[in-house]
Order: structure tokens, then C-alpha cells, then sequence
């Protein structure tokens, strides 16, 4: 069908043909594909169709670097600044228990004084919080206020504040809440108690509790500095934001180690601080998490950036798949990712957790990132589209200009007399036209000698005619004296004789009425002179004639009778 | 060539729809905006905020290209102090949000900045005829421009621990209608404090407080309204009449005496601790009450709280405040704009709009979740609080006015100054008290409006 289609169109055009214009934009377009194909072989060939492998590579490398940097230098001070603040409340729950003539390691049995006793560290708390990048802060002491109580084991005391805006360091315009304390703690401060707040933490099934106090425990002989603990994201019950813990033993100077002194690295100023830049690419962010060699542990971690996941959080691990393009590539049944990931200590050696790594990666889901890689040609695409649209205009444009003049001149050749037309912006259009004229010239030349010659030959033909009808006249004038000067018996019998001449007599009776002569019939038959003048002997005899003027005289008027019998 | 014409014509608007360029939409999904975003949806509402504002991000947000960042969740009056400081260009003041909660009042001096966006330019006509008229009215500011958007609306109510309440009716015959009216309440605000003074006789003035409200300056603006008269003459506070004098006279006494709370915090951390029987505040703080009291001692109680129509005071109107803030967005330039009016069309959205409010306890803004959807959603709420509340609030709607307080601009400074010393004079009197010192509700009256 299509190839029937084709074929009738080809001779379909080949009976119309094109026009100029068509044709001539045909060419243009033409050339202006072809450019354009090769502009975009080139930038392909050489890789300029987008941001590329490369530039991804370079991006991500350069975000790792920053963000695991800066969070390991955040994540140092913040560590620092737990192990000073837990040392000095420590000191100052020694002088506590001095005054109140109590040992450390019997504080559970006193709930009466967790009260006065966290209240002494009421202002060191809102100072630390107020002083600083953080979600709260927080005590938790290995005692509760009601030890008789069924749930006295999970039940720890303490004091928990937090920030509203963690990444703010106003006091004017940033509030505190109160999550977990004694209410008049909250109330002696002006702190609002959160819509979650309980007076004491629970601890059951939260483990980094009493992973911290039994670490240290274990470990009386290290210092703080060793012995800090990083949580992985933590929600404490009822509470509705989580969040990495900082938790530093709180140890008196029996070594008695009674709780523990924490900072929060909220899920809010985590995605405030950490977040990759997120101009050049969409969807790129970044996972803080607990890892080993096989997978990101995801589920205890944060992340922070411009992805479209909910809250702040994968909610499952992801294991390693291996490396593709350069690029680590992780997966989980919720999902494939890709990026770029580097292992960042959070404890020093001789740490008992210094085995525990962790990993902080800049990851895109799998197929945006492969997207990426293989580079922006969308752009590319665009802009081949208005290349395409411009050499279509411009060559619409430029042919009609161009033929302008020349379909001008062709109409004009048509309609304007070839002598007075206009010149041409183009020289050979003006040959053409001075050439046009010229044959005009030679044409209206030829055509005026044609007239003359032809007014000449009706002339001649007219002066012939005249001739003729004058000789006519003067044949018929002739004859009729002729007829009257011949005697009529005579004439009669050269009439009846006619038929007895042979077929040679009859020739050169003939030729003699034609107005030939002697020598032409001589000329003519063959004859010798002796011959033909046998045979006029012959013929004037038979006729009765005795000369050949008489003969014609004769021959003049049978003519005329003829002619006239005709004429009737 | 008009047949090529029309072939490059056609062309150009193929390519234009496949581009995206005859969307009206500024937005482009390669290319996200992101907005920042405060609110003081926080404790219990934050979650709910929370996954709201995630699905938005993974669905509409996704598809058109919009990323709602939260930078901060605090209380109102807290975002109010840092959008002062952002208002009056205080220095360390924080950026400006893109999107954000707020009251009408804390708009004005936005707006008068020219520092807020119009919703009228980005909702149609038609659009706007979804939300309670009303609603919309009190965000719309001098110009006519609807400046607060209603996202959620509330009002106020009486919350009573009706397990405190009934053992103190139980030992003291205390009638539980004298609650229906302000003069009650001061009445029982009385009784209550003798009674629990008298269980620790070798401890005097240790009584309990029954009664607090969490903002005074409400309390006195429709307590005016419900007796007739009105505490605004025109843009200023007026203190004067028999009417503000009875209002002042049935909290000062009690509060004084002990019964009243004058409290710097919400009513709902009193309740929480036991020491607070019953207290006025917004219908969306039902959340913040919890449904246990602990202790000092660390014991729990399970209590059950009641809500209780708004008390009126006594031969007044019932009347109530419409309260509940809207959202705001900071004029910028049309994308981020349009983005926010995208996000907020999505929020309150029948659909959405009926998930806060079965989460929250606020009121729905649509015609549609107000009239409707919310009735029939109410049997079938989980939260059996929130149930009672939007019970008790829509058969307040059937029989009670509500009242809104005028937009001007001096108002957030005149109620914070009238709340501040309000809880300093009445401290001061409560401490003049419990030292001997002669007391005069009078003189009282006479320190605080002069």
C-alpha cells in the first residue's frame, strides 16, 4: 500500500513537477538536518550530552567528602562537649550525695531526693541546649521515683528537654519543652510540658540504656572518653520526633556508674545540617547509619535531603548489591539506590564500641541516578528541536527571499513587454532579460520581412491575377474574333479530325496547344526536326490546317468552347 | 505554503504541550521547590502533620515538583515571637519561612509590610465558595485580600476531669451545673480549695486549684461579648463598665483565695499533675490532656476527662470564641507562591482536611468535611476524646454565637500586655493574701486599668 503510494506520487509529481520554491526549501532543509545530525554526532561522540557519569561522580565525591566531614567534626564536638558537661554534672551529684549522706550506688534506693537531685541540673541543662545545635538534652538516672512500682525496672527518672527549632542558638523566639522530668522541675523553669510528657522514661525495649550504664560498668577503668555511646535513631516512647542519642555514663568518683547524660541529634537538625546540595541534582540525600561490610542499617538511621520519602528514615536496611559505573549500589524490598558511601568513626581506640561502624552515604534511587549517569539529554533534545524549528523557519524564509525576485521576474516576463522590464537584483536575471529583448527585436524584424515578403507575393500574385484575367480577356476576345474570322466548315472538320490523329500526332498536338515550340517538342519526344516535320505534315493534313498558327487558331477555339461548355 | 504554515503551527504547539509550555503551572517536576514550613501542629498533631506532609511530598508533591520542608514546630505564641523578630527585622532574627501558622492578628504586620502573598490570586472565585465563609473571613485583612488561609478551626470549651470532679462532688455535694456559668465555676473554685486544704489540716493554704483558663484576655473578650458589651472600642482595649468589673470580680477573689490558677503555661500541664480540676481552652487541645494524672510521687491514675460546652456568665448570650489560626505565605515569586497554594488546596482538601481533624480534634474549614463529612466520620473516630470533643462542639455550633475579634494591628501586643498583667496582678494579690496583707478587688481593679 504505502509502496503503491509512493510510486503515485512520484509520477504523480513527475507529471506536475515542483516548484522553485519547494525544491529550493527541500535543499535547504536538507543541509540543515545534516548539520544539525552532525552537531549532535559530535557532542555525543564527545560526551557533551549532559552531566554525565563524570559530573555525577564528581558531585557525590565532593558532598561525601563535605557531609561525612562535617559530621564527623559535629559529631566529635558534640561527643566532646557530652563527655565535659556529664563529667561536671557528676561531680555535682558527688557533692549531692556528700550533703545528703548517701552513696551513689544506693541512689535507687532514695526516690525522695531524684527530684532535688535533678533539679540542681536544671540550669546546666537549658544552658546546654540554649548554648547549642541540638533536638534536647537529657538525664536518665538508673533509679525511679516509685522502685515498689510493677514497672520500677523499665522505669528510669530523669529530665528531658527539648529544642523547637535545634538549629537555632536565640534564646528570644526558640521555646524548650519538657518531655520527661518532674513536673515541677518544668513548672520552676517556665518549660511547657509536650502534649507526650511523662514524668519518668521507659526504657523497655530501648536498649542503648542499658547498653551505656553496663558498658561502663564493665569498663571502670577507661575514661569518658572511651566510653560515650552513639544510639542508633531512637523514638522514645510516646514521643513523636526520634533521633540519634549521644550517651555519655555519668560515673562518681567511687565509680559508681548511676546514669546517663545525653545530647540529641534530632531528625529535624539532622536534615537541617546534613542535607546535600540539592541544586544540581533532585532527589540526592543523605543516610547516616550503623553499617557493616554487607549493609547500611538503615532503619536506625536518619536522612536528610530533597527525597520524597516518608519521614525521615528508610524503614528497612539495605544490603550491598555490589558496584556498578563506579557507583555502591544498595537495595531493599522498598527500594534500589546508588551512590557513594564512606565508613566515618564516631569512637576512638580502646572505645568498647569501636568496633561498631558507622557510614554516612550520598544516595539517589537507583534508575534517577541511572538517569544521571547516562546524562541530561533532554536538553540536548531541545535543543535539536529549535535547531530543527529555526532552519525550517530561516529556510522558509531565506528561499522565499531569495526566489523572490527571480518568480517576480518570471511573472513579469509574463505580463510586462520584455523591452520595459524593470532590472533585476540579480545579473543573470538581466541577461536574461536584455536577452529576452534582443530575440524580441530579431522576432519583430523577422516578422516585419515576413510581412513584406508576403505583401510583395500578394502584390506579384495580385499584378499575375490581373495578367491572367487580362490574358483571359484577350484569349476570350481572340477566340470570339477567332470564331468569327474561321469558317466554320473547316473548323468542323478539324473538329471531326481530331480523333483520327495517331497517339504521336496527338502529343505534339497537345504540345503545340500547351504553348510549346519546335525544339521543345523536339527536346521533349525525342524526335529528330525531319520527324516532327513529318508528323506536322501528317496532322495539318488530317485537321486541314496549313500552318501551325492556324492550327492553334483552331486549337484556341475548341478551348474556349469548352471552357465555356464547362462554365455551363 | 499555507498548508506549511500551518504544518510549522501545529509543530510549535505539539512542541509546546510536550515541553510543558502551554501549562500554566510555573512548577516543573525536575526542578522542586522547596518550602519551608512552620507550624504549631507539635506533641500529639505533629505526627499526623507529619505524614500528611510526607504523602503530599510522595504524591502531589512528587508530581509537580514540590518538597515541603518543616524548619520548626513549636507553640503559636512561640512562632509569633520569632515572626515578630522576622517583622520587625530584629537582628538575629531567623529567615522567613515560606509557609506558615499564625493568627490574623500576627498577619497584620505582615501584610502591612507587604510581606505576605493573597490567596485571591492563586483560588478561584469558585474554589473559595468550598470553605466556610466565616473561616475565610477572618483571614481576609483592610484590602479584602484573604492573606490566613483556614486550615483548622476551633473554639473554646470546658475540660473536666470528671473522676476528680466526681470525688469532689462525692464528699462535697458540689452540683456539677453550677460548671454551665463563670460565676459557678468561681463558686466551686472556692469550695474546692477549702476542701482539699482541709485534708492536710497541719498544712494551711496547701488547698488545690479547680479552675484555670488558658488565656485570660479570651476569657474577658467574650465574657464581654456574653454580657452585652464589648472589651475593643475601636482599635484600643476598653476596661471600663459594670460588665468588665463583674468579669474581673468572679476570677480575682478565687484566684486570690487559691481556687484559680494563674498559670504561665497551658492549662493542660496542671491537668496533667492532678493539680487542676477543670479548665477553658481551645477544643484542639484535647491531646494535651492526656488520660492519666501523675503524681509527684510517680503514681499514675487513669482519668476520664468530659468536655463541656463554653460556660457563660450568668443572664449573658451564649457566646464563644472562633479561634484557630491559618497559614500563611511569605510573598516571593510566583513559583514558590503557587507551590504553597498548590500544597495548601491539598491540606485542606475534604479528604486531608477530615484526617487532621480526626487526629486533632480542630474543625474542618470545607463546607463539605464541616456539614457532612465530619458528621459521618464521628462515630467511627478511634480517639474516643476527639469524638466527645467534636460532639461537644458541634452541638455548641447548633445553640451558641461565636465571636471573632477584630484584625488590628496593636491587638497581639494590647492581649499580650493585658494577659501579662492580668497573671502579674492577680500573682501579686495571691501573694498579698497568703503574707496578710489587706486585699481589695477594687483597688485590684483600679491598679490594672489604670
Amino acid at each position: 500500500m504505502l509502496k503503491q503510494a509512493l510510486t503515485l506520487w512520484k509520477k504523480e509529481r513527475n507529471i506536475k513537477g515542483t516548484t522553485l520554491h519547494r525544491r529550493l526549501l527541500l535543499f535547504f532543509l536538507s543541509l540543515s538536518v545534516l548539520l544539525i545530525l552532525c552537531f549532535t554526532l559530535l557532542l555525543t561522540l564527545f560526551g557533551i550530552t549532559g552531566k554525565g557519569e563524570e559530573t555525577i561522580q564528581n558531585h557525590m565525591n565532593t558532598e561525601l567528602a563535605n557531609i561525612s566531614q562535617t559530621i564527623a567534626n559535629d559529631f566529635g564536638h558534640i561527643s566532646l562537649s557530652g563527655i565535659n558537661i556529664a563529667e561536671d554534672i557528676a561531680k555535682r551529684c558527688d557533692a549531692f550525695f556528700s550533703v545528703n549522706q548517701i552513696q551513689a550506688d544506693d541512689l535507687a534506693s532514695h526516690p525522695e531526693i531524684l527530684e532535688p537531685l535533678l533539679s540542681e541540673h536544671m540550669s546546666t541543662l537549658i544552658n546546654t541546649i540554649n548554648g547549642r545545635y541540638c533536638g534536647g538534652v537529657f538525664i536518665m538516672l538508673d533509679a525511679t521515683i516509685a522502685p515498689d512500682a510493677e514497672n520500677a525496672d523499665t522505669a528510669k527518672a530523669g529530665v528531658f528537654i527539648k529544642k523547637t527549632q535545634p538549629t537555632s542558638t536565640d534564646v528570644v523566639g526558640v521555646k524548650l519543652h519538657y518531655l520527661r522530668g518532674p513536673a515541677k522541675l518544668a513548672r520552676d523553669n517556665g518549660i511547657m510540658l509536650l502534649g507526650q510528657w511523662h514524668m519518668e522514661y521507659d526504657i523497655s525495649g530501648q536498649e542503648f540504656f542499658t547498653k551505656v550504664i553496663e558498658s561502663a560498668r564493665e569498663n571502670p577503668e577507661l575514661p569518658l572518653s572511651r566510653l560515650y555511646y552513639w544510639s542508633g535513631r531512637v523514638t522514645l516512647k510516646g514521643n513523636s520526633e526520634a533521633g540519634f542519642l549521644l550517651c555519655v555514663p555519668l560515673r562518681s568518683e567511687s565509680g559508681t556508674v548511676f546514669g546517663i547524660f545525653g545530647i540529641e541529634v534530632s531528625d529535624r537538625m539532622f536534615k537541617s545540617l546534613f542535607s546535600p546540595e540539592g541544586g544540581t541534582y533532585d532527589n540526592i540525600f543523605t543516610v547516616m547509619a550503623p553499617a557493616c561490610d554487607e549493609e547500611l542499617c538503615t532503619s536506625d538511621g536518619i536522612i536528610a535531603g530533597n527525597y520524597y520519602l516518608t519521614g525521615n528514615r528508610l524503614s528497612e536496611n539495605l544490603s550491598r548489591i555490589g558496584n556498578k559505573d563506579d557507583f555502591e549500589r544498595f537495595s531493599s524490598e522498598a527500594g534500589s539506590y546508588g551512590g557513594k558511601s564512606k565508613y566515618i568513626r564516631l569512637y576512638p581506640d580502646g572505645s568498647p564500641y569501636e568496633e561498631e561502624k558507622w557510614s554516612v552515604a550520598i544516595l539517589m534511587p537507583q534508575e534517577l541516578l541511572d538517569q544521571a549517569i547516562k546524562g541530561d539529554v533532554s536538553y540536548l533534545i531541545y535543543i535539536v528541536i529549535a535547531l530543527l524549528i529555526v532552519s525550517l523557519l530561516t529556510s522558509v524564509f531565506i528561499s522565499r527571499r531569495y526566489l523572490r525576485p527571480v518568480t517576480d521576474a518570471l511573472q513579469s516576463i509574463k505580463n510586462t513587454p520584455h523591452e520595459e522590464l524593470k532590472a533585476a537584483p540579480y545579473l543573470e536575471i538581466n541577461d536574461l532579460f536584455e536577452f529576452l529583448a534582443a530575440k524580441d527585436r530579431e522576432h519583430e524584424e523577422e516578422i516585419r520581412q515576413k510581412e513584406q515578403h508576403s505583401l510583395r507575393i500578394q502584390n506579384e500574385l495580385t499584378k499575375t491575377q490581373d495578367e491572367y484575367e487580362k490574358a483571359q480577356l484577350e484569349i476570350s476576345r481572340l477566340a470570339y474574333l477567332r470564331k468569327h474570322e474561321v469558317d466554320p466548315e473547316l473548323y468542323k472538320q478539324f473538329l471531326n479530325n481530331l480523333f483520327t490523329l495517331t497517339p504521336t500526332e496527338r502529343n505534339i498536338f497537345n504540345l503545340y496547344i500547351s504553348g510549346e515550340g519546335a525544339k521543345d517538342i523536339l527536346e521533349i519526344l525525342c524526335i529528330k526536326e525531319n520527324t516532327l516535320k513529318y508528323h506536322n505534315k501528317n496532322i495539318y493534313s488530317k485537321l486541314g490546317v496549313t500552318s501551325r498558327k492556324e492550327l492553334l487558331r483552331y486549337a484556341a477555339l475548341m478551348h474556349q468552347e469548352e471552357k465555356a461548355g464547362n462554365d455551363k | 505554503m499555507k498548508k506549511l504554515f500551518a504544518l510549522i503551527i501545529t509543530l510549535l504547539f505539539l512542541l509546546g504541550v510536550f515541553s510543558g509550555c502551554a501549562n500554566s503551572s510555573p512548577l516543573d517536576p525536575r526542578d522542586p521547590v522547596t518550602l519551608t514550613m512552620w507550624h504549631n501542629y507539635g506533641g500529639d498533631m505533629q505526627e499526623t502533620m507529619d505524614v500528611l506532609i510526607d504523602q503530599f511530598n510522595s504524591t502531589v508533591g512528587k508530581e509537580q515538583g514540590i518538597v515541603i520542608d518543616v524548619t520548626a514546630i513549636s507553640s503559636s505564641s512561640e512562632l509569633n515571637k520569632s515572626l515578630d523578630m522576622i517583622a520587625n527585622g530584629d537582628p538575629g532574627a531567623p529567615d522567613m519561612p515560606d509557609i506558615f501558622t499564625g493568627y490574623p492578628k500576627v498577619a497584620i504586620q505582615f501584610y502591612e509590610k507587604g510581606l505576605l502573598a493573597n490567596f485571591n490570586d492563586y483560588f478561584t472565585e469558585a474554589e473559595l465558595q468550598e470553605y466556610v465563609d466565616a473561616f475565610l473571613d477572618e483571614g481576609r485583612l483592610s484590602d479584602s485580600g484573604l492573606y490566613v488561609f483556614p486550615i483548622a478551626k476551633s473554639t473554646e470549651v470546658l475540660y473536666l476531669n470528671q473522676t476528680l470532679f466526681d470525688r469532689f462532688a462525692d464528699a462535697t455535694g458540689a452540683n456539677a451545673e453550677l460548671l454551665s456559668t463563670f460565676e459557678g465555676i468561681s463558686e466551686l473554685s472556692k469550695m474546692y480549695y477549702d476542701w482539699t486544704d482541709a485534708q492536710t489540716p497541719d498544712t494551711p493554704n496547701d488547698g488545690k486549684q479547680f479552675y484555670s483558663a488558658d488565656s485570660w484576655f479570651n476569657f474577658a473578650e467574650v465574657g464581654m461579648v456574653q454580657l452585652g458589651a464589648s472589651i475593643f472600642e475601636g482599635e484600643t482595649l476598653s476596661l471600663k463598665g459594670d460588665e468588665f468589673k463583674h468579669i474581673f470580680e468572679t476570677v480575682y477573689t478565687p484566684a486570690v483565695e487559691g481556687g484559680i490558677a494563674i498559670y504561665n503555661g497551658y492549662s493542660s500541664d496542671l491537668s496533667k499533675t492532678g493539680d487542676l480540676v477543670c479548665s477553658t481552652g481551645s477544643s484542639a487541645g484535647i491531646l494535651f490532656y492526656g488520660d492519666t494524672i501523675t503524681y509527684a510521687d510517680g503514681t499514675l491514675e487513669t482519668v476520664d476527662y468530659n468536655i463541656l460546652p463554653y460556660p457563660v456568665f450568668e443572664n449573658g448570650t451564649k457566646t464563644a470564641l472562633q479561634r484557630g489560626g491559618g497559614l500563611m505565605v511569605a510573598k516571593s515569586d510566583e513559583k514558590k507562591e503557587y507551590a504553597a497554594c498548590v500544597f495548601i488546596k491539598w491540606l485542606t482538601a475534604s479528604e486531608q482536611n477530615m484526617k487532621f481533624i480526626e487526629k486533632t480534634g480542630y474543625l474542618p474549614v470545607t463546607k463539605q468535611a464541616f456539614e457532612e463529612d465530619m458528621i459521618i466520620h464521628l462515630v467511627e473516630l478511634e480517639d474516643t476524646r476527639i469524638m466527645e470533643m467534636l460532639t461537644a462542639v458541634l452541638s455548641m455550633y447548633e445553640s451558641y454565637s461565636f465571636f471573632t475579634a477584630p484584625n488590628y494591628a496593636q491587638l497581639d501586643a494590647d492581649s499580650n500586655a493585658y494577659e501579662s498583667d492580668f497573671k502579674a496582678l492577680l500573682t501579686l494579690e495571691r501573694n498579698n493574701y497568703l503574707a496578710g496583707k489587706p486585699i481589695s478587688p477594687e483597688s485590684a481593679l483600679n491598679d490594672f486599668i489604670n
